[in-house]
């Protein structure tokens, strides 16, 4: 899978948990929490998402690199099954 | 036969529109399936049935809208297995003569008695269970989930009930810090050995304090209704969960004191995408005793909401955010948080209030006692 059709996976994730960021112009390298309005439990949901959609394992050591949107893109292209 | 009605979700509602059948004539049914969809002008709600059968016919089509009690679907009844023998059943004289005036059945009672007797509470306790299950009623007040539409006529709900509640019931507050470094370093420890996703978040050791400090003190716990308190003997807690795009609703986790933390976890996940998806169940919507709010790591530093009739009391908890806390003759920085509790003054007062938030405090602020942060 290419990086750029994991990128688009990854924002369509978002906006599965946040509707409103579909009118937000997201900067790629921001911590998510910081410009959507999500609390812990829409993390988690996001992490359930991203774990689901790519069959990658994530430790909660691993958590921070994946709230920005190049983070999640790049864990995911190193991690994913192939 | 017995023919299966249009549900009232609550006092205000006349009406409702049958959105999908989940079920086609001919299918079995058994007692908690959820049959139907059924749109209100406060939102949508996933029906359950409470007898088991065939379904022999479905009276009203898709996008009918039909008054409440209108019968939706005739049922061919299962045969219930043959009762125990009633006289069998260790029971006090009193619940022994409530349960037939009742039609209750002894046998599916549990005694909380001595040896296992059954006593009046227990038959009070079915009761209310029967009540507020057998007829799929919501109470005066709950609030449906509502799909995104629906917004505006759940502030209308919200509104209702909260004038209502302002201006029938005498509310007192009180607040109490606690101290959660122990909590938050211990549940950080054990996140570090799981995944992300199996995290264990503080507001699970919240709920579970709430449901087992209310047992210590059962005037928090239970309902207001016909001019008298009526304590109950399960303690399940509404979790207040806000809606994307405006909009709130508490359904119920229950027997929230019984279940190790990981597992009330997972709940709470599942109830939360739930109630965002407007998926919730019209049980876990009529069956909290007690609301407990929580303003999560970006909300504010403590709340004094608003009880939620007929129930008589509302607990909150603020933001943990680290803070200057004495201990012994020292001054330290901790995680602290803002307990307090909203309390319903026909029923409790501030001493009362104060033995429930300290309760509270105390497990939260010393998680390794009696197994408390246990997990499966």
């Amino acid at each position: 899978m290419l990086s750029a059709e994991i990128d688009q996976k990854v924002l369509q994730t978002i906006h599965d948990i946040a509707p409103e960021s579909a009118d937000q112009d997201l900067d790629k390298d921001i911590n998510l929490q910081e410009q959507l309005d999500l609390d812990s439990i829409d993390l988690i949901h996001y992490l359930e998402l991203l774990q689901k959609e790519f069959h990658v394992k994530i430790p909660e050591s691993e958590t921070q690199t994946l709230l920005t949107i190049n983070g999640a893109t790049r864990y995911i292209s190193e991690h994913k099954p192939h | 036969m017995s023919t299966f009605s249009m549900p009232s979700l609550g006092a205000d509602m006349e009406k409702g529109t049958i959105v999908d059948w989940h079920i086609k004539e001919g299918d079995r049914v058994n007692r908690g399936d959820i049959v139907a969809e059924v749109e209100t002008q406060k939102g949508v709600m996933e029906v359950e049935i409470w007898q088991s059968g065939m379904i022999k016919k479905i009276c009203i089509p898709v996008g009918e809208e039909v008054p409440v009690g209108t019968p939706l679907a005739i049922l061919e009844q299962a045969i219930e297995p043959r009762p125990a023998d009633q006289s069998k059943v260790a029971a006090t004289p009193l619940a022994r003569r409530m349960a037939k005036e009742a039609q209750l059945n002894l046998s599916q009672i549990k005694g909380t008695g001595p040896h296992g007797a059954i006593c009046r509470q227990d038959v009070e306790t079915a009761l209310e269970a029967r009540n507020t299950t057998d007829h799929a009623f919501l109470s005066r007040d709950s609030i449906p989930t509502p799909k995104p539409q629906n917004r505006d006529s759940m502030r209308q709900a919200i509104a209702r009930s909260m004038e209502r509640s302002k201006k029938e019931i005498p509310h007192y507050a009180i607040k109490i810090d606690a101290d959660l470094s122990k909590l938050t370093d211990t549940l950080a420890e054990l996140n570090l050995r799981r995944l992300a996703t199996d995290r264990i978040l503080p507001i699970s050791a919240l709920v579970k304090a709430v449901a087992l400090a209310a047992r210590r003190t059962p005037q928090v716990n239970g309902f207001w209704r016909n001019g008298a308190f009526r304590p109950s003997q399960s303690v399940h807690v509404g979790l207040a969960i806000s809606l994307k795009g405006g909009g709130l609703v508490a359904p119920a986790l229950m027997h929230a004191g019984d279940k190790p933390v990981d597992v009330l976890m997972k709940e709470i996940l599942d109830l939360v995408a739930r109630a965002r998806r407007g998926k919730l169940k019209i049980s876990e919507m009529s069956e909290s005793t007690i609301t407990l709010t929580n303003l999560g790591d970006k909300g504010a530093d403590e709340v004094t909401g608003i009880i939620t009739p007929p129930q008589v009391s509302l607990v909150g908890v603020g933001r943990i955010s680290p803070k200057p806390w004495a201990s012994g003759n020292l001054l330290g920085v901790r995680p602290v948080a803002t307990l307090t509790l909203v309390g319903d003054h026909r029923v409790s007062d501030g001493h009362l209030g104060s033995l429930f938030l300290r309760d509270m405090e105390h497990l939260l602020a010393h998680p390794h006692e009696n197994g408390f942060l246990n997990i499966t």
